[in-house]
This record gives structure tokens, sequence and C-alpha cells, in this order.
């Protein structure tokens, strides 16, 4: 590193309670949302049952592993995730963990939320910390390991990674469609209005707005606002009533639970030790007397892969601005970027294929190849579409026409404004390949206006 | 502290407001938009009454096969002819309700599943027994099957003589009658499911729009039928899903060729479905209330307006088309394509703009709205 003074900050002994809760708690989390995902049906809904799968760009190896295979790894994960929690085998349930969920995430973009990206991205920084060493089986396995303090850096990535997280969903919030016209709350909220106390509130309109602005300030300030100690208590109290209005309001699962409890990460190390020590008393467990400091072997490595991880972190948000026109529309790096409730986006899309041969052309029944939930995701995103347009080629090369065409006519309506053509509805999709590069078929949004014929088939 | 005073009382001002007007909200009727009222509207004026209409004409139907097949005459045949099209006009105005009941009862597959087997009616006939609830028998019944054994010659003495001296001739008749009394059960079942059964007060005091709620059935089921009046009965028949290549033996009610009056009624329903207007021709708050409510817009006016004009410009392209689709797939593609154009456009409307105004969610899956 080069500046000594940051490396010596960043690696200064910091009590390990911390750390320990917060490994308790992330895997607790997991472990719950693991099994709530299978009580509900949804490894064979989403990994099992669908004909296709949209994999990300060099991921395309990515598999689901079949009924028994899909089973077997969330069993894993969910093994891995009490892993974790118990402080058990750790370097290897967390390794695991990480590696399981990231797997099951990767096989269809179809089920990409932001908040799995969160843990995926967390799982990661779990396998880099002593977290082990402190409360935990491994310590009762192997008395000699334990340590009361780990180095700062341990602490303060899971601080940071939080912080950018709201932050980021704050400044993705500072446009105009969320600050001037309320969208998509002004959508969304009215359809609440059956709700105790609030819900006759959710249907005006200057609630929705006061929800828009709250939101935001609330995104981008409260990291700052949790690591200062005097405002500490006060902006916990908050994100207990956002995250708790966002659970009621919003079907988003297990997400602001998650983040209700990783926030806790910010209070002090006498508030965590407290808890644990509480915890202790049940078992009438006495810690040593003699401070013990985790000494990290290849620490200066780690401490580079971290910043390198950080630097990623920062940057990668932005790279939406090498691509052209307005992000919302195109999509074209929206993912990965902590863009949460952000858009009302829904289509249509009806696509064609040609056998250039006979000129005959056959329109497709998405839900033929596609679940509910993919034929929503694919009718507003580009690469989806894409992706759908080369299974449909190679489902119709199988059935004997060399080359055929296919293109899409797709209509979509973002934020309230009405339905448009989202890409060139003449675009031989299947000659055309993924790639990061700007795709030049997705239609500009500003000139693009209101379709007053259908294109259809002429 | 500056900053920190100043967040204290941004949330303080925000919580007081909330709380504030909360109370006052409690004592009065504030919404401007009932939900609960479309609903009870839906239930009580649209649906119920629709599955009343339903179980009314086919009864009616199943009375009068069973007098055509005791005396199969011209008269007789002419009678079943007549309740077998008002039943199936009536049928096309609940079919787009098929959430509950209608669900339970599978009623859209086991009644109109179509094009429909001529050839496996024929084995069922002639063969010792048959199975009408199996699911290999979904295109050998309902009103398909029924255009089939009333219209299946090219003149009334032909079909006629299938009942009175053809083979199999009392096997025809016991099959015809089957098919007609299943179509009566099924549509009981429905409407006592949603009388009886209760499920009218589940679907009134259902809140919300997610997925299942009252508000979400009806939108996605309204737009589940919108694509199958178009893919069903126009896209298939004129080729549109196979190359181009028109397939007229796949129209609905093919042997009686109904085809576009059973279009043009099922729009109609999906119209006043839309609007709310019930059976009496009253229109009370519907979807389109709905939208305006949310003050949903396309092209600068009301994004209801644009939907209601499309169902018009859908149904006068009906008219253009002038003799029966399975004859105009092939003699009068030009028409048919206006009409399947129009179609296309108003599935945009319903299945894009409307569920995004109103924020009706499609799956049950979590989503962070993206």
């Amino acid at each position: 590193m080069a500046a000594p003074r940051l490396t010596s900050y960043l690696t200064a002994p910091v009590s390990a309670a911390p750390l320990a809760m917060f490994r308790i708690i992330f895997g607790g989390m997991m472990l719950a949302s693991i099994l709530r995902f299978m009580l509900k049906g949804w490894v064979t809904d989403l990994y099992v049952l669908p004909k296709v799968y949209f994999p990300y760009y060099g991921f395309e190896w990515v598999k689901p592993l079949g009924e028994a295979g899909m089973y077997a790894l969330f069993g894993l994960m969910a093994l891995s995730a009490l892993g974790i929690m118990l402080g058990l085998f750790y370097r290897w349930s967390s390794v695991l963990f990480f590696l399981s969920f990231t797997y099951v995430e990767l096989i269809d973009k179809t089920n990409y939320l932001n908040h799995y990206y969160f843990v995926s991205v967390v799982a990661f920084l779990m396998i880099l910390v002593p977290a082990h060493r402190h409360f935990s089986l491994d310590v009762l396995r192997k008395p000699a390991s334990w340590v009361s303090h780990v180095p700062r850096w341990a602490v303060l990535i899971f601080q940071l990674q939080l912080g950018l997280v709201y932050f980021y969903a704050g400044v993705a919030k500072l446009n105009p469609d969320w600050l001037l016209e309320a969208m998509p709350l002004r959508y969304w909220l009215p359809a609440h209005t059956h709700l105790p106390v609030i819900g006759q509130l959710l249907d005006k309109v200057w609630v929705a707005y006061l929800f828009c602005w709250f939101g935001a300030f609330y995104d981008l300030t409260i990291p700052l606002f949790l690591s200062w100690r005097k405002s500490r208590l006060l902006a916990y109290a908050t994100v207990v009533v956002f995250h708790v209005l966002t659970a009621v309001l919003f079907q988003i699962g297990m997400f602001p639970y998650i983040m209700m409890v990783s926030t806790l990460i910010f209070f002090s190390a006498a508030f965590h030790e407290g808890i644990l020590n509480w915890l202790r008393s049940f078992g009438r467990v006495h810690l040593p007397y003699k401070p013990a400091i985790a000494k990290v072997s290849l620490q200066p490595v780690l401490l580079n892969l971290l910043a390198l991880h950080f630097i990623l972190q920062v940057l990668v948000p932005w790279r939406f601005m090498l691509y052209p026109d307005k992000l919302f529309w195109t999509e074209q790096g929206y993912r990965f970027s902590w863009r949460v409730m952000l858009m009302e986006k829904t289509g249509t899309a009806f696509l064609y294929v040609k056998d250039p041969e006979t000129g005959g052309e056959t329109e497709i029944n998405n839900r033929d190849y596609l679940t509910v939930a993919q034929e929503k995701q694919v009718s507003t995103q580009p690469d989806m579409l894409l992706q759908f347009a080369h299974i449909i080629r190679e489902d119709f090369k199988s059935k004997g026409i060399p080359e055929p065409e296919v293109r899409a006519e797709v209509y979509v309506s973002m934020n309230g404004r009405g339905s448009r053509l989202l890409i060139d509805p003449s675009a031989n999709l299947a000659a055309e390949k993924e790639s990061f590069r700007p795709k030049p078929w997705i239609l500009p949004f500003a000139e693009q206006h209101l379709q007053q014929e259908a294109v259809g088939q002429k | 502290m500056k900053a920190f005073r100043n967040y204290t009382f941004a949330i303080l001002a925000g919580f007081a407001l909330l709380t504030a007007c909360g109370s006052d909200g409690d004592s009065g009727p504030k919404t401007d938009y009932d939900r609960q009222a479309m609903l009870a509207n839906y239930a009580d004026n649209l649906i119920v009454p629709g599955y009343e209409a339903f179980k009314i004409e086919s009864t009616e139907l199943s009375t009068a096969i069973a007098s055509f097949t005791a005396n199969p005459t011209e008269a007789t045949l002419a009678n079943a002819r007549k309740e077998y099209l008002d039943a199936y006009k009536v049928w096309q105005g609940v079919s787009v309700y098929g959430f509950g009941p209608a669900d339970e009862q599978m009623l859209r597959t086991n009644l109109n599943s179509y094009p429909t087997s001529a050839s496996k009616i024929e084995s069922n006939i002639s063969a010792v027994s048959y199975d009408l609830q199996a699911a290999a028998n979904l295109d050998a019944k309902g009103f398909p099957a029924m255009d089939y054994l009333l219209y299946g010659k090219p003149t009334d003495g032909e079909l006629i003589v299938l009942y009175t001296s053809g083979t199999n001739a009392a096997k025809r008749k016991k099959y015809l009658q089957d098919v007609a009394n299943l179509v009566k059960q099924r549509a009981e079942a429905t409407y006592s499911g949603w009388t009886t059964g209760n499920y009218a007060k589940t679907f009134k005091e259902s809140a919300g729009t997610a997925v299942g709620s009252a508000v979400g059935n009806l939108v996605n089921e309204f737009n589940f039928e919108i694509d199958l009046t178009k893919r069903g009965k126009v896209g298939i028949p004129s080729g549109r899903l196979s190359a181009n290549i028109a397939r007229p033996e796949t129209v609905e009610a093919y042997y009686s060729k109904n085809s576009l009056e059973l279009l043009k009624r099922a729009l109609i329903a999906e119209k006043a479905s839309f609007m709310g207007v019930g059976l009496s021709g009253t229109n009370g708050p519907g979807l389109d209330d709905y939208l305006d409510h949310v003050n949903a817009r396309y092209n600068n006016n009301l994004l209801s307006d644009a939907i209601e004009a499309q169902f018009d410009a859908a149904i006068a392209a009906i008219n253009g088309v002038t003799v029966p689709l399975s004859q105009a797939v092939t003699s009068n593609p030009q028409a048919v394509s206006k009409l399947y154009e129009e179609l296309q456009k108003l599935i945009v409307l319903t299945k894009t703009d409307m569920p995004s105004a109103l924020g009706v969610a499609i799956t049950y899956n979590d989503n962070d709205g993206d």
C-alpha cells in the first residue's frame, strides 16, 4: 500500500464481536431465505420447470442441474449458510455458500434481484475475513484459534459495502422521473389503499412525492448517519421504519429484513459485545482473560484485493455512461448497480420467424417457450430479447429451417409513458451477436413516439 | 450537528404529516376511487349475472338437445341449433372471467377447445365407452364438438339421417346429449361457486393488486382472454402461426360458420368487462374508471379512451370481413389482416399500458422493481 498510515489504520485491532455478530446474522438470514425459497416451491418453478434459461454473457456454461441436482445444490447452500451462522468449518462453509449461491443466480437472469447480487458480494467478502475465530463452534473445536480482536478492515468492508449499496440506491433516485413525476411510486402506492392507518393516504399524489424525496434523502445519507455515533440510534430507527414500510408495500421478500439486521454492523463494539456476553451467560461460557489478536496471513494481498473490489464497486454502477441513450430504456449497464424500485416497465413482445427460402413467417406464442416471469422480463430487456431470438433460431434450425430469420415487435411502457417500440422491428436478431457493445437495433428513446399502426406482418 | 438537526426535523415532519393525515383520513371517505365498489360492480352486475345467464342458456341447450335426440326432425334440429348458438354466444361473455370457480372447473378448456377433432368424436361414438372427463377428450367435447355434431353435414337431411337410420345413431344421440349435459354441469358448478360457494364475497373483499388478488385476477385473465381472442380466433386460422399458410379448419365454430359472430360477441363482452358495463347495460365502476383515477394517459389523452376506441376499431374491422372466416382467410386476407392488426394494437394497450398503470403484478416471486 502506498500510504503506510492508511495501512496501519486498516490493520489496527478492533473488537471481533461486531464481525462475529454479523456472521451469525448473515448466516441465519441466508438459512431462512433458502428454506423459504425451497418451501415456496421456487426451486422447481424457477430452476426445474422452465424449458429455457437466460444465462449471463460469458456464463453460458452455467446450467440448471436437474431436479435432484438443484435440490442437492440448495441443500448444500442451506448447510453452508448454517455453517456460517454457527461458525463451523467456516472456510469451507463460506466458500461453498458463495459458490452455490452465485451459481444459482447465474443460471437465469430472469431472476436477477439486486438483493441476490448483494448476497453474492457479501458472501464473497465473508470468505476473506476471520469471522469464525470469535463466538463460534470452530473455536470450540480449536480453542487456540480464539481471538478477541480482528484487523479493522474486516469490519470496515461490510460497513463500506452496505454504505455503497444505500448511497448508490440514492444516487439512482436522483432522476427526473423519480423526483419530478413521483414515478413509479405514484402508480404503485394506490394499490395499497386497503392498508390500515396509512392506506387512504397512499392514494394521494403528494404522498408519492413525499415517499420519493424522503427515499432519496434516506438512501443518500443513511450510511453517514449510521456511522456517526450521535445520530446512530435515530438513524437505525429510520432504517427499521423505512424497511418495514417497503416490506408492507412491495413484494420484495426477505430483502428489508436482511437490511434491517445487516446494518447493525454500524453499531459499536460494546453493543455487540453486550449481546454476545448475554448469549454467553446462557452457556456459562467464560472468555479467556488475555486478549488475542487475529493474525491474518496474506493480509497485504487481501488488502490489495479489497482495494480492487471497492474500486470496481464504485465504478461499475457508472458503466451505463459508456452507452448511448437513456439507461432506463436500453438497460445497457442497468444491473449490478443497486437500482431498486425505480421503474415501472411493462412490455409486450411479438416474435416472428421467417424461412428465407419460402418467405413464410410464423408468429411465436411466447408461452410455448417461456414462463410467465421469463416472458415479463424478455418483453422489456433487449439482451434477453436477443437471447430469446437465438433460442427460437436454434429451435427452428432443429425443425429443418437452415437459416431462420427472427425479428421482434416489442412495445414497452416505461414509468407511465405510452407504449412504444423498443427495438427495430425489422432487425434480424438471429444474425445479431451478444457483446458488451451498444446494441444498434435498440430504438432511441427520445425520438421514438407512440406507434400508431401495428407493425405486424406485411 | 446542524445536519443532524435538519435530518431529525425532516423525518419528524414526514411522520407527523403521515400520522396527522392518517387520523384525518379515518374520519370520512377520502379515497377518490373505491376499488371495493368496482369489485362489487364486477361481481354483482357482470360476473354473477353472466354465469346465471349462461347457466340458464346451457340448461335450455341441454333440453333442446334432449328434444332433438328424442325426435330428430328439421324442427327439433333448428331449435337445438338455435339454443346451441345462444349458449355459445353467452359463453363468450363469461369466458373472460377464467379465475376462481371457472378455473376450478377449467371452464375454458372444457367448454371451448377448438379445433375439435371429428375423428376423435367419431371413434368415441363407435367405441364401447368413452370418458369425456379425460384430458385426451378435450377436443372432443364442449361447444366445438356440438358444432360438429349439429352441423357436420352439408344439408339438414343428411345430418338428421345420422341420428335416425345411420349406423350408431343411438350412440350418437347419447354422445351429443352427454356433451350438452357436461356443458350444463360445468356452467351450474361455476355459478354455484360464485353464489352458494361464496366466491363473490371472497372476490369483493380481496385487497390490493398482487397476484391472486381480485384486481390481479381480473386484469391478468382479461389479457389472457384478449390474447386468446387474437391468436386463437384469428391468428391461427389466418396462418400467422404457421408460416402464413392459412388453416381455415382451425376457426372457432368451423362447421356452423359462426366464427365472426362469436368473435364479435367476445370483443363486445371484453369491452363491457373493461368498462364495467353490467348485463343490464348500466355502466358501473370498471377498469376504465380505475385507469382514469390514476390519470393513466396515452398520447396526451386518457388511456381508457384509447383502449375503448381500439375495442371499437377491432369490432369495426370484423365488419370488413364479409364471408365466413374460414373462407375469408384465403379469399379476403387483407380484411383479416386488418382485423388482426387492430387486435394486436388492442393487446399492446391492455397488456402493456394498463397493468403498468394499475401496478398489477403477474408473478408470485420476489422482485425489486427492475
